[in-house]
Parts: structure tokens; sequence; C-alpha cells
């Protein structure tokens, strides 16, 4: 591990306190996992803008409900400076699922949100516009293609 | 201030796709634009959890029929991820020339449709005619001209042949010349740089928070091609020269794209030269050897495309199977390249991103009346009345 992916390492741990759970590290592809607390993904993307100073892209986010209580979130960014690539992860309870809304931090989750709201019924807490993006209007209320039961 | 809303779409003789964008405009500036997705949802992800992972596979090839080769390269290398496969290398050196070769055919069909759209029609046939000579090395190298189920999880179909190799070296070499030619015109003709340069701006810092990727973020000097930055098939050991311009317009955002036809060509004959020999595919399990995680990001035609996938120990489907496009990564920022912008300049922005909307809306079947979900079968499906 590169001592600048060590760095970021400690600064979530610092950072994110009880809401950093662990991480993992994928030397070849020069990948990090970081998992962290739902509560603390705003936090998160602060520490991440501070360290490669706004330059960063996100790719993506990934909702997956695997048949378990929870839905599975993976983050995914890539890091200009530091030349990574950052997968930060988070569940929610399907009992729940709430999540803070990133668009201030990140304009760039503005359709992602959308998205995984539409297909897994997440809430996004202060999302600007949480309509259905790809779904019809007419579309039924409350069901969600890509929850399982 | 009073602004008038005009709906373009979903049908409309400008869009090569169904979408629809409705734009506020006061007079002849475009104040703000709406996008509404969604007409070519198929719901693929969907679909791609009720296959195995090779029936899958042809599935997701038909995501984009124009860069299908990214979309299987991307799907098995992810697939190889989490099944913990290594493909030989010959193989990752096949690969990468089939999904160069696609590259090239699907920037040369972009240039042309640009040049079509600003009424350079003649430019738009001679680009179209050059095109096919990179259809028909497709064609020879992989039996398909476009749907060309190259790539298979460990590998690849088939192997090449020296003589092959002589061929395609033969017709990159034609090719490479009569780009350079263009790369002129788009750079020197007066119609070209009328149309497209200081059209659609798309600063640095929007393309960065607004997550623009591929040709559309280089032509804006966002440094990010994933071929170059985190190297995937043959590209550690054949590395790329990643295309970026400054001009932050759609004509930056054409020069990219010829500049990286040349590239690549470039690319495709280094790995011509340097390809071992050696086998093309190694021996995969139908079933997840264990439940597992994989990702995996290529640089498509269009910029960045990912593929992610959840498998599941035993089971030769995957649990979850997640795909982000390059054009629906870009949506946020053509929105943002057309406000300001005149009406008759909306097909010279909207084009610079080279839109491929199939790619971005991807069916769960659900009867819209009771809310009631229906599983149909595809062969119930095909019969036309399904209920």
């Amino acid at each position: 591990m590169v001592e600048e992916h060590v760095e970021l390492v400690e600064a979530f741990k610092r950072g994110l306190g009880g809401g950093f759970l662990s991480y993992e590290y994928d030397a070849k592809r020069r990948a990090l996992k970081l998992f962290v607390e739902r509560g603390a993904l705003t936090k998160a993307f602060e520490l991440i803008n501070e360290a490669c100073g706004g330059e960063y892209h996100v790719t993506t986010i990934t909702g997956a409900d695997l048949g378990g209580d929870e839905v599975e979130f993976t983050y995914s960014l890539w890091l200009l400076p530091q030349k990574l690539r950052v997968m930060i992860k988070t569940k929610a309870p399907k009992s729940d699922p709430r999540l803070r809304s990133l668009v201030s931090v990140a304009p760039a989750t503005i359709l992602y949100e959308r998205e995984v709201h539409e297909m897994l019924g997440v809430v996004f807490e202060g999302h600007p516009n949480l309509e259905r993006l790809f779904l019809p209007e007419d579309w039924p209320k409350n069901f969600y293609p890509l929850r399982r039961k | 201030m009073s602004t008038t809303k005009v709906i373009v779409g979903p049908v409309h003789p400008a869009l090569h796709e169904p979408e629809r964008f409705v734009f506020k405009v006061d007079g002849e500036v475009v104040v703000d634009v709406e996008p509404r997705l969604g007409y070519v949802h198929r719901g693929i992800e969907k679909a791609l959890t009720e296959r195995s992972f090779t029936q899958g596979l042809y599935l997701i090839e038909r995501i984009c029929g124009i860069c299908n080769v990214a979309h299987t390269l991307a799907a098995v290398q992810a697939i190889e991820d989490a099944f913990n496969v290594e493909p030989p290398k010959r193989a990752k050196y096949l690969r990468t020339i089939v999904h160069e070769l696609n590259r090239i055919h699907s920037h040369l069909l972009l240039l042309g449709v640009a040049c079509e759209l600003i009424g350079f029609d003649t430019l738009f046939m001679l680009i179209w005619r050059d095109r096919e000579a990179v259809m028909d090395i497709i064609e020879m190298v992989t039996g398909n001209r476009v749907m060309s189920a190259y790539n298979i999880i460990g590998g690849v179909r088939r192997n090449v042949s020296d003589h092959e190799v002589l061929e395609m070296k033969k017709v990159l070499e034609a090719l490479v010349e009569k780009v350079k030619q263009y790369k002129e015109v788009f750079a020197e003709d007066p119609t070209i740089r009328a149309r497209f340069v200081d059209v659609g701006r798309l600063s640095r810092a929007k393309a960065l928070a607004l997550g623009a990727v591929g040709p559309t973020a280089r032509g804006s000097g966002v440094k990010v091609d994933v071929r170059a930055e985190e190297p995937y098939a043959a590209f550690d050991e054949v590395p790329l020269n990643a295309v970026v311009y400054e001009e932050e317009d759609s004509w930056a955002r054409l020069m990219v794209r010829i500049d990286e036809t040349l590239e690549s060509a470039r690319v495709i004959e280094e790995c011509l030269d340097k390809m071992p020999t050696g086998p093309v595919r190694v021996r995969v399990p139908e079933v997840a050897p264990q439940s597992s995680e994989g990702f995996s990001v290529v640089e498509a035609p269009r910029g960045e495309l990912l593929h992610h996938v959840y498998t599941e120990k035993g089971n030769d489907k995957p649990l979850r199977y997640r795909v982000r496009t390059p054009t629906y990564a870009n949506i946020p920022s053509v929105c943002e390249m057309l406000k300001g912008g005149y009406v008759a300049d909306i097909p010279a922005a909207l084009v610079s991103i080279d839109p491929c909307f199939s790619c971005t809306d991807r069916v769960a079947l659900v009867d819209v009346r009771t809310s009631e979900r229906v599983s149909v079968d595809l062969l119930t499906l095909a019969r036309r009345y399904w209920r």
C-alpha cells in the first residue's frame, strides 16, 4: 500500500471515529474499499474532497438487495491525484431505507440517487428532486423492481 | 422573464434514439433543460439476475450495439474478478485489439453523424466509407460485423491467424492516412469551426463536479482515461497516451475522438507486434465458485463504463448485476452545455457527447391496474397476447 493511500485510511479513521468500520486494499488494481456507517457518508465525502482537493470523479452508486434484511450501497469514486479507485460501502436496513443525499457535496450523484430510489425504494433525504428517472409515470407506487421479497 | 417551453422528442427527426427533452427558451437562448429518460428502458439489470453468466453475456452485448465489445469486456472482467480466474495473456491482447477496433468504428461513426447534423454530408459519406474497412476487419477477426460475441468468460472465442494480422496492419495503415486528412479538415475547415467552436461549453470544474466521462471530460481538460490510469487487458504492457484538449467546447470533444482514433490504431499495431503465442482461453466453472463481488471499469468509446456483479457460491446466476454506462454519466453535463446556448446549436452540442440512449436506459412487468407483479417467460412474451 502506497504511503498516500495509508494516509487516506488514517484520515478516515480520525475523521469518522466510530463511523469507520474497516477497509480492504487490492494492491494489484489500486482499489481501496472503505466500510462506513450510513450516518458517516457525508463526512466521508468531505474527507475525500479534502484529500484530493476536489479532484475526484463519482463513477456511480450501486444499490444491491442481496436477499437479507439490508440494502448494500457502493459509492464508486476515482481520485485523480492519487490515481486510486475508492469504493465507499455502507448498508441500510430494509425496514428504514434512508440515507442522506450527497447532491450538495457531490453534484454528480443527482441522477444515481434517483435511480437507486426508484429501483430499491431508498429515500435520499435532502435530494432536490427525488422523482422517477427511468420508470414510466404510471408505474405503481411502493413497488421497487430490484427489491427481493 | 417569460420563457417558452419547447418539447423535443421522444420521437423527433433530429434524435436518432427516443428521448424527451423539454427546453425552456427565452427567444433564441436556451435557459434550462429537463431530460426525461427511460423510453428504451429494458430492465436488463433485472433480466441478468435470471440468466446464467454465459447466457447473460449475450444480453449484455445487446445493451448497446455500437460499443458491444466494451460491454462484454467489462462483463467478462467483472465475472473473472468474482470467480478469481485469470485469462491467458494472448487473450488479453486479442481483447485489447478488438476493443480498440470497436472504438475506431464508433468514433468514425460519430464523426460522420456530427458532419451530417451540421449539413456537411460529403464528409459524412467519406468518413463512413472508410469506417466500412474497419467493419470488414472486425468481421474477419470475430466472424461478425457488429455483434461480435468475441469476449467470453476466461478468454476470447477465436484466435487470429498470421494472415489476418497482416491484413489488419494493411487496412489500419491506409486508415491512419485518411484519418490524418480528416483531422486537418476538422481543425481548419471554416464550416466545421463555425458550427462547433465555442458551442456547448463545459468548463473543467463543471465537468469534474457533474461526473463527465470519456471524450466529454477530456475535451474539457480533465485527464480521465481508464485505459491509461487503471490499465486493464493488455494496457499495462501497451501504455496508452490519453488525449486531452483544453478548449472546453464541442469542437474539442470531436478533436479528442479524431486523435483517439489515431492512438487506437497505434495501440492495435503495437499489440499485433507484441502479442505472445499460446492459448486464447481457459476453462471456467459454470457456477460461481465463491460468494463474492467483482467489478470492472473499462473505457468504452463514450467514456468510463462500470460493471459490478455479486455472486453466490454454487449459483450459476448473478445475485445482482449493475451497469453504469457513459452516456448516463454525461446527462448532467450535456444539460449544462445546452444552457445559455442558441436553439440552433442544440444538435451540435448534443452530438458532441455521442449520446447513446439505449445504453442509458435499460423489464420487470407490472400490471398497472392492479399493481400486481407478473413474471412471464420469453416464449410467452413472444406470443404477444401474454394475458
